[in-house]
């Protein structure tokens, strides 16, 4: 197990931060740099993804997984709706992407199948996480009348057989590549949001997919959170299931209150889950890759007072780097100096240095 | 066991920090505002600490351990040089707030025995820890010789007597006001120091306090880091020690690297004793008070230390659910 965190900046003193929190692997988009063509569109650039390899390595972190782009009209934004001229060309750069991947040593690619994504999230955090902190809420009633413009209807069966269609074309490529495929399941995991059957919001959904498409590269990103979300999920199962088959290649460790119709994102020792007993789970399944506290892309800021900014509670009994795979959250608490919020939508002011010292001061 | 932490500014800002962080207990100390003299002396006032309580019951904190005031010419120094026509005044300004602290429902009242400054480190202060973070060390070749203006040289014995009159008199006030008195050890625990033979800086000496006062109230804030920073010391050893015998009444839960005469402050994850084994012997021995950072690296990006004081709360919360504390 690898403790790891999302890194959106390159930046000197944003890198050093890591390294001092003792983070030596990342996640990554950085599409603006990687992608050949506007719009996160194309494919990666090889010498861009070493140039970030080189520039992280230089601070012992080592990249670890590249999120494919997701969002409206990106890279396979067409593939989504069935075959067409333009699905197979995007299909053809996301195999090339993987090759390119696998060629610089990047060993966990991770992928997403929604058109309405995450919509639905209250568009503002409500303040009811602990000691009154901003979190992000979803509440299905709010939002099952809207939907975005883009928004269409597309029933469970059609779902199945795009997202399947994908994976035939992927999965070989990887395999090939040496890559493994992250998929990151549905959140909300509702059965419907804003006209798409949401096939990957339970076990069972989930459980299709890595059968449908048997292949060794064909793994999850556990969104621990998502999966708490989930219905009346079993999450510890669900954890045992897919690591028991070497199927999780990707970890957001995080917690939440509720689910389904209605939940709350929590600090990670403040949510439903005993992550302590989750942890032992990824520990006795005998997970390898990465653990990253992740950002909800709804959360429109991140405060001092958000629980993005705080830490874990959940450890692995007995060795430091897994104890240790619960802390980066901690890397959050730096936003408050950024001037327009989130370190994960620009780029945060690390430019402070200690003062000198001055006679007779003492620490803390 | 009991995860707390420190409040030092007073504001709404920190109280609600503290309650995000899910800390319901907190260390405070005896600053200016807080004691009926100037210059941080005299008793406790217990309406300012009333004040402050009410302040706290929104956020669910709990004020749990009073630091006395701790630095040169502060409320008890005299009683530290042992000066004879002053100590007994100032000693009876500890026990008032002692009694104050019993009365108001403190459980805890830490306090400190030396001379020279707490820290005394010296320039260079900071040295670099994990990824070029700043810690704070010590290097007892580069202090050795200093004598700062106003240095009082004591040797140990007459250390033990002034320190030995102070117990007296304190403990049986605490025992009665129901108080827990928590004594830090000295840090850094350099046998001497700036003229001061130090007298709380070796397993021995921490034995030798609670035998020569032997009171339930006589007890140790067990400062992890310090205690690790002494020469040839088992930090288990000491931390079961004292925690079979009910003399553990705080803890400072820090690591360090080395130890005198040259050691620096670490991360948590990152000093030479495993956090771990030592979370388990504080759950074996029952240890049931606070659990707090104290000192943390200074980060990249991280002026106030919240990132550094966040990781560090996280890493022991983690601790304590790893041992069934939480």
């Amino acid at each position: 197990m690898k403790l790891a965190v999302r890194l959106d900046d390159l930046s000197e003193d944003y890198l050093r931060f890591h390294a001092q929190l003792g983070i030596h692997y990342c996640s990554f988009l950085f599409w603006p740099l990687l992608m050949s063509e506007e719009g996160a569109r194309g494919i990666v650039k090889a010498d861009a993804l070493r140039d970030i390899q080189r520039q992280c390595r230089t601070f012992g972190i080592e990249p670890y997984c590249f999120l494919l782009p997701q969002g409206r009209d990106t890279q396979y934004w067409h593939a989504r709706f069935g075959r067409s001229p333009e699905a197979e060309a995007e299909i053809e750069n996301v195999c090339e992407t993987i090759r390119i991947c696998g060629d610089c040593g990047i060993p966990v690619i991770e992928w997403t199948w929604s058109i309405p994504d995450v919509f639905g999230r209250i568009p503002w955090p409500v303040n009811t996480g602990r000691g009154g902190a901003r979190v992000s809420r979803f509440d299905y009633y709010l939002c099952q009348d809207r939907r975005p413009e883009y928004a269409v209807d597309m029933d469970a069966d059609e779902m199945w057989a795009n997202i399947i269609y994908f994976m035939e074309r992927i999965m070989p490529v990887a395999e090939q590549a040496g890559v493994r495929m992250a998929m990151h399941h549905h959140d909300p995991p509702t059965d419907w949001l804003a006209g798409e059957a949401r096939i990957l919001n339970s076990f069972a959904g989930m459980k299709r997919m890595v059968e449908e498409v048997d292949s060794p590269a064909n793994g999850f990103n556990i969104c621990q959170g998502t999966v708490a979300e989930q219905a009346g999920s079993d999450v510890l199962g669900i954890i045992r299931y897919f690591g028991e088959r070497d199927r999780i290649n990707h970890v957001h460790f995080r917690n939440v209150k509720g689910s389904v119709p209605v939940f709350d994102e929590s600090f990670i020792d403040d949510g439903d889950v005993d992550m302590y007993e989750a942890m032992k789970v990824y520990k006795e399944v005998g997970y390898r890759h990465i653990f990253i506290p992740t950002m909800s892309p709804a959360s429109p800021e991140t405060r001092p007072d958000s629980p993005r900014a705080h830490l874990p509670s959940a450890t692995s009994a007995r060795s430091y780097r897994s104890l240790s795979m619960t802390i980066p959250a901690t890397l959050l608490a730096v936003t408050p100096y950024s001037p327009s919020g989130s370190p994960f939508r620009c780029r945060p002011i690390l430019r402070w240095r200690p003062e000198p010292p001055r006679p007779g001061d003492e620490p803390g | 066991m009991i995860i707390g932490d420190r409040i030092s500014t007073f504001t709404d800002d920190e109280f609600r920090f503290l309650a995000q962080m899910g800390i319901h207990h907190v260390n405070f100390a005896g600053k200016e505002h807080l004691m009926s003299e100037p210059g941080e002396r005299g008793a406790l006032k217990s309406d300012e600490v009333r004040r402050l309580q009410a302040e706290l019951e929104p956020y669910d904190i709990r004020l749990y351990c009073f630091l006395l005031p701790q630095h040169p010419e502060t409320q008890y120094w005299h009683a530290r040089i042992g000066d004879p026509s002053l100590r007994d005044k100032a000693i009876a300004d500890v026990c008032e707030t002692v009694r104050v602290c019993g009365g108001l429902g403190i459980p805890i009242v830490e306090w400190t025995w030396y001379i020279t400054r707490v820290c005394g480190r010296a320039y260079p202060r900071w040295e670099t820890g994990r990824g070029g973070a700043l810690v704070s060390f010590f290097d007892y070749n580069l202090v050795r010789d200093l004598r700062p203006e106003g240095t009082i040289e004591l040797t140990a014995d007459r250390m033990w007597e002034n320190i030995i009159y102070f117990m007296e008199r304190v403990m049986p006030v605490a025992e009665q006001a129901g108080v827990r008195m928590a004594v830090h050890p000295n840090d850094p625990p350099s046998p001497e120091l700036g003229g001061e033979e130090r007298v709380l800086s070796t397993f021995d000496d921490m034995k030798r306090l609670v035998r020569e006062v032997n009171s339930p109230a006589n007890g140790f804030n067990i400062c992890q880091g310090t205690v690790a920073s002494m020469a040839d010391v088992d930090v288990l050893e000491v931390i079961r020690h004292f925690g079979e015998r009910d003399r553990i009444n705080h803890c400072h839960f820090r690591n360090v690297n080395g130890s005198v005469p040259r050691f620096k402050e670490s991360f948590i994850d990152d000093g030479d004793v495993d956090m771990y084994e030592a979370m388990q012997v504080y759950k074996q021995v029952g240890y049931r008070h606070i659990m707090m950072a104290d000192h943390v690296p200074k980060m990249d990006g991280d002026p106030t230390s919240l990132a550094s004081r966040c990781y560090a709360i996280g890493y022991i919360r983690a601790l304590m659910h790893a041992v069934g504390e939480l």
